[in-house]
């Protein structure tokens, strides 16, 4: 029983996660900060690349999340996952020409294998693309930038858009299609 | 990515509610169907779907460098944003160092202070704030002010807020300026703003925004009411407070 109930935690959190509950994220993300800050902190690593390694980590988790790569299997697995990635982050960091360029690993040091993470390798083409979809966010104006977030991120419905912008709903319609095409325009122009 | 790049709104429009799962059934089996047999409407659903989560990502990137700038304090390397006690103290734990800034709370409280002013002391922080960095052209001002307020400088946050032409002042502003005064100790003009906004039916931060009027009402000694409302919120620190207040 009681695991069931666990299970039925987990699913209501990775719901939560994909509807972008910022409560439920904020919470996930204090959570779980500490641990993979001691990890980094303890091999060899600083402040700022624990902060660094972990937020790749929770986006990767977020993004999995969000294209069904991730099931829950027991009642800690997101939180055992988010670590999971972030260790084998800061694994694949260690390991790295630049770390050890400019770090001598001392005797008796030992990087440990961690279990590979289902399709992480496979993956590495889509997060490119969604690499570049993030990066032509960012590039565009403020006001497609606030309404895209609002609607595909806050997952506002056009109506409240309309009235925040304080347009007609159809506008708003037209404004979230002109917006998106401007950014496919910006995706397509630093691919080619 | 295609190098096709118009997509029809309709098109777009029917990719996107296949996507979030809001089409119709029909039209969903419809649309499957087709998509079965068009390589270039395969790349085309894949091009939308990556382009939204793209969205998504970099909004989420840009809240968790806020959720990191609000991780608990309990850091032993974060260093202390302002002076002030705070609940925070007791996430130290029960060890000297409670021991020994309640000792302190003792011995400099003036005596005949009044014990809901520690209490109020011991429990206020201020709304954390909303992220900066994504606000757009129309509600610039609210953002450039929630800057100072960010920043602790409550009072040029509230000129800037009040000075914000009506009709733009929405619930969060209304909750913010409650905040912001509130923070600068001025529990009654908090009160002129939680409290009507408090009443409202479904307002935002609705639990906050009963929280820190119980909050206000308690730096005003007004016990009665500050219970109802943290009864009313039903936050764990109002619970907290609650217990302290019924000891």
């Amino acid at each position: 029983m009681g695991e069931v109930k666990h299970i039925d935690q987990q699913i209501a959190l990775v719901n939560a996660i994909k509807s972008n509950d910022e409560i439920v994220l904020k919470k996930l993300y204090q959570d779980n900060y500490r641990k993979v800050e001691v990890h980094v902190l303890k091999n060899k690593g600083t402040m700022p690349q624990a902060k660094d390694i972990y937020q790749e980590a929770f986006l990767a988790m977020y993004q999995n999340i969000k294209e069904d790569k991730f099931t829950p299997k027991n009642e800690t697995a997101l939180q055992g996952y988010l670590f999971q990635i972030s260790k084998n982050k800061w694994t694949d960091y260690l390991r790295s020409s630049r770390f050890k360029k400019t770090t001598q690993i001392p005797e008796g040091f030992q990087i440990k294998e961690e279990f590979s993470l289902n399709g992480q390798e496979n993956a590495e083409q889509d997060s490119k693309k969604t690499e570049s979809a993030i990066h032509a966010f960012k590039q565009m104006g403020n006001e497609c930038k606030k309404l895209l977030e609002i609607f595909y991120f806050q997952k506002k419905s056009l109506r409240e858009i309309a009235a925040l912008f304080d347009i007609g709903e159809a506008s708003a319609r037209n404004k979230k299609y002109r917006c998106i095409q401007k950014l496919r325009a910006l995706v397509l122009s630093t691919n080619s | 990515m295609s190098t096709e790049n118009d997509i029809s709104q309709e098109l777009f429009e029917t990719i996107e509610g296949y996507l979030n799962g809001s089409l119709p059934d029909s039209e969903r089996m419809e649309f499957e169907r087709q998509l079965e047999n068009d390589p270039t409407l395969q790349q085309n659903v894949e091009d939308i779907k990556t382009l939204l989560i793209g969205v998504e990502s970099a909004v989420l990137q840009d809240r968790m460098e806020s959720f990191h700038e609000e991780l608990p304090k309990d850091r032993p390397q974060a260093p202390e944003p302002q002076v002030q006690r705070s609940r925070r103290n007791w996430y130290y734990g029960f060890g000297i160092a409670a021991s020994i800034a309640l000792a302190a709370a003792l011995y400099f409280t003036p005596l005949g202070d009044d014990p809901n002013q520690s209490l109020f002391e011991n429990y206020f922080e201020p709304d954390p704030g909303l992220p900066t960095t994504m606000g757009s052209t129309n509600d610039f001002d609210f953002y450039e002010a929630m800057v100072d307020y960010k920043k602790g400088d409550y009072t040029m946050a509230i000129t800037k807020w009040e000075a914000l032409p009506e009709g733009t002042k929405g619930d969060t502003l209304t909750y913010f300026l409650g905040m912001a005064h509130l923070a600068n100790r001025n529990e009654t003009k908090a009160i002129s703003y939680l409290e009507p906004l408090s009443q409202k039916t479904n307002p935002a931060f609705a639990n906050e925004t009963r929280y820190y009027l119980g909050l206000a009402y308690l730096k005003q000694d007004d016990v009665a009411n500050a219970k109802k409302e943290l009864a009313a919120s039903g936050t764990e620190g109002a619970l907290k407070i609650l217990a302290e207040l019924n000891d």
